[in-house]
């Protein structure tokens, strides 16, 4: 009788957590594809200031601000994307010269440090963007741009990296493969 | 002191590389624990305002915007077209279709910027062709593997862009140097494979499809997209109406263009093209902002200064110290990807190499071959990752193969560092010029 209810306890937790889990995946696709979309914005706005520049002759400074911004933006907010799917490189010697038990564990060794990075720079980000809303600083441009929109866009992105790297450690506890091997293949081109 | 912080900086390094911590977030631990032990000052500021500096600077732009054209490209049938155009001229060299694996790829460099990419968009038909019509395997693996590295030195080229960046040098000038090592390694390549089926004409079979001038002629027309995208991109750079990252722009909208020509546009490649771009595009991106922290850690420890003084110290001549970066830099290729072991080491071998005498263009255009060498030595070679996926051979097996253009490559490094005038004779000229 207590035994089944500690199953159940433990299902329904589990089921939450697989629900928190599958909650940040979405999160993590929604902010790759808005990231792929800044790409493609970046495209744009560089032939826009360069059909402006040398045919119409007027010069298109916040094409180059911006576009600026969208690359630093997109770099981040496609981070846990592209760690969800296999995209970010790592050094596989070791763990392939080991038994599958032992790269397990430096596999969570691994994630977990990767947790620490990225929670520091995800810490740093935030306090970086706090700081630039406090002061209300702008860029040195004639557009002013409140810096504050692309740097919490970046701290957000460095912020759902270390979140889905702790759902990495959480899934490799659980014994569930950490990568989404069905993306991968689908984007996984030189 | 130093000694000790570049202990600490160098172990935390390997321990993290080594244990397997993803490349772009490892690069930033060295820095943080050796600032947060040796120095005292507001760290978190340092990370967030040197990640934001990097990260935003425009000469960058044109990264996103090259990865993005070939990722469109690669959704194309430009392979196809290039294999169908440059096949019958092939056919009275010794070596015959073998050597549209080198053309091909010189071709396709021209619009990439990466060599994986290259290896993947030529390799898909170039490779599955050769195969079937019954072509030595080995050479067919070896030369693609090898002709597919020419991505990062015709420009455009991603890493020149982050060298460019990362040591403050024009990627304009960096782009031109690169030009003539280019088509010499391509050159080099291709006397190999003549060399090879002169001795063993069986590598290649006899296939008698002797067309006319008029069909050769005829056929050129395949050519037309890759030509259009050369002239979109390297026109529009050399023309000097367009800044390398322009030009990118430039060269997306050609890669749209062929790409709707050829039939293939539509929302799907769109989507693919797009969300694979992104992907590499953050995983460059990051390890750009970790080398960045690195290099500046670094510099705060005074580590480059004292590993410097310490080879200072050895009184090595310059040739002895660029033989010496050959041979590290051959052996961290083994276990490193190539763009990851350059931008980690820069902060050090660059002010040592510029007090050795050596010029920053010529040093960018020789790391770019030594990371070639990279990208296709075991265990750790995209090339070859690239050939296994299309092939499903061991990665020995392709390692094997590849050994000849690898030592071709050793031969250009070492031919650039006694005849420093093949990288730097194009650049001073067109200096010249203007």
């Amino acid at each position: 009788m207590s035994g089944e209810r500690v199953a159940e306890a433990a299902s329904g937790a589990m089921s939450v957590l697989a629900r928190i889990l599958g909650g940040l995946d979405a999160i993590s696709r929604v902010c790759g594809y808005v990231a792929a979309v800044l790409v493609v914005g970046i495209a744009a706005l560089i032939l826009t200031e360069v059909f402006c520049r040398t045919v119409l002759n007027i010069s298109l400074s916040f094409a180059w601000e911006y576009s600026a911004y969208f690359l630093a933006v997109s770099i981040f907010l496609a981070a846990a994307f592209t760690l969800r799917t296999g995209g970010h490189v790592r050094v596989m010697l070791l763990s392939q010269s080991v038994s599958p038990r032992v790269a397990h564990r430096l596999d969570f060794g691994a994630t977990l440090g990767g947790v620490v990075i990225a929670g520091w720079l995800a810490w740093s980000l935030t306090a970086f963007a706090w700081q630039s809303w406090a002061t209300g600083s702008t860029s040195a441009t004639i557009d002013e741009t409140p810096l504050v929109i692309p740097q919490a866009a970046m701290a957000f992105g460095a912020t759902l990296l270390a979140l889905q790297l702790v759902a990495r450690a959480i899934r490799l506890l659980a014994g569930d493969p950490p990568e989404d091997e069905e993306a991968r293949r689908e984007f996984g081109v030189g | 002191m130093t000694v000790l912080a570049a202990g600490v900086v160098l172990g935390v390094l390997a321990l993290g590389l080594g244990l397997g911590v993803w490349v772009g977030l490892a690069l930033f631990a060295p820095g943080l624990v050796g600032l947060g032990i040796f120095r005292s000052m507001p760290i978190e500021k340092l990370l967030a305002q040197l990640t934001w500096n990097v990260t935003t600077t425009p000469e960058l732009i044109a990264l996103p915007l090259f990865i993005l054209m070939a990722e469109i490209l690669f959704h194309s049938r430009l392979s196809a077209s290039l294999f169908t155009g440059l096949a019958p001229w092939t056919t009275r060299l010794p070596g015959r279709l073998l050597h549209v694996n080198v053309l091909g790829c010189t071709m396709f460099a021209a619009i990439s910027g990466s060599s994986a990419a290259t290896t993947a968009t030529v390799g898909r038909i170039t490779l599955t062709e050769l195969l079937r019509r019954g072509y030595d395997r080995d050479l067919a693996m070896g030369s693609l593997a090898g002709a597919g590295t020419l991505g990062f030195l015709i420009p455009p080229s991603i890493i020149l862009i982050i060298y460019g960046v990362l040591s403050e040098t024009s990627i304009l000038k960096l782009f031109i140097a690169g030009v003539i090592p280019g088509l010499l390694l391509a050159f080099l390549y291709m006397t190999w494979l003549g060399f090879r089926a002169t001795v063993n004409p069986a590598v290649a079979p006899d296939e008698s499809e002797n067309m006319s001038l008029a069909d050769k002629l005829l056929g050129l027309r395949h050519l037309g997209p890759v030509v259009f995208l050369i002239l979109a991109v390297l026109g529009s750079m050399y023309g000097g109406f367009a800044s390398p990252s322009e030009a990118s722009a430039v060269g997306v909208l050609g890669a749209l263009i062929v790409s709707a020509a050829q039939g293939t546009l539509n929302r799907e490649t769109i989507r693919k093209a797009s969300l694979g771009a992104v992907r590499t595009v953050s995983m460059i991106g990051l390890i750009v902002a970790g080398a960045y922290f690195l290099s500046i850690a670094m510099g705060f420890l005074g580590v480059p200064r004292m590993i410097a003084r310490e080879i200072v110290a050895l009184e090595l001549s310059p040739i002895a110290l660029i033989v010496m970066l050959l041979v590290f830099y051959a052996i961290l290729g083994c276990v490193l990807e190539g763009m990851s072991s350059i931008v980690m080491t820069l902060p050090i071998t660059l002010p040592l190499v510029q007090a050795a005498g050596f010029d920053k263009i010529w040093f960018g255009v020789f790391l770019v071959v030594v990371v070639e060498m990279a990208q296709i030595t075991p265990p750790v070679g995209f090339n070859l990752f690239v050939i296994q996926g299309m092939t499903g051979e061991r990665i020995g097996r392709i390692a094997l193969a590849t050994l000849p253009f690898f030592l071709i490559m050793v031969g250009l490094a070492l031919l650039i560092t006694f005849v420093p005038e093949v990288v730097t004779f194009l650049p001073d000229t067109i200096r010249l010029g203007n």
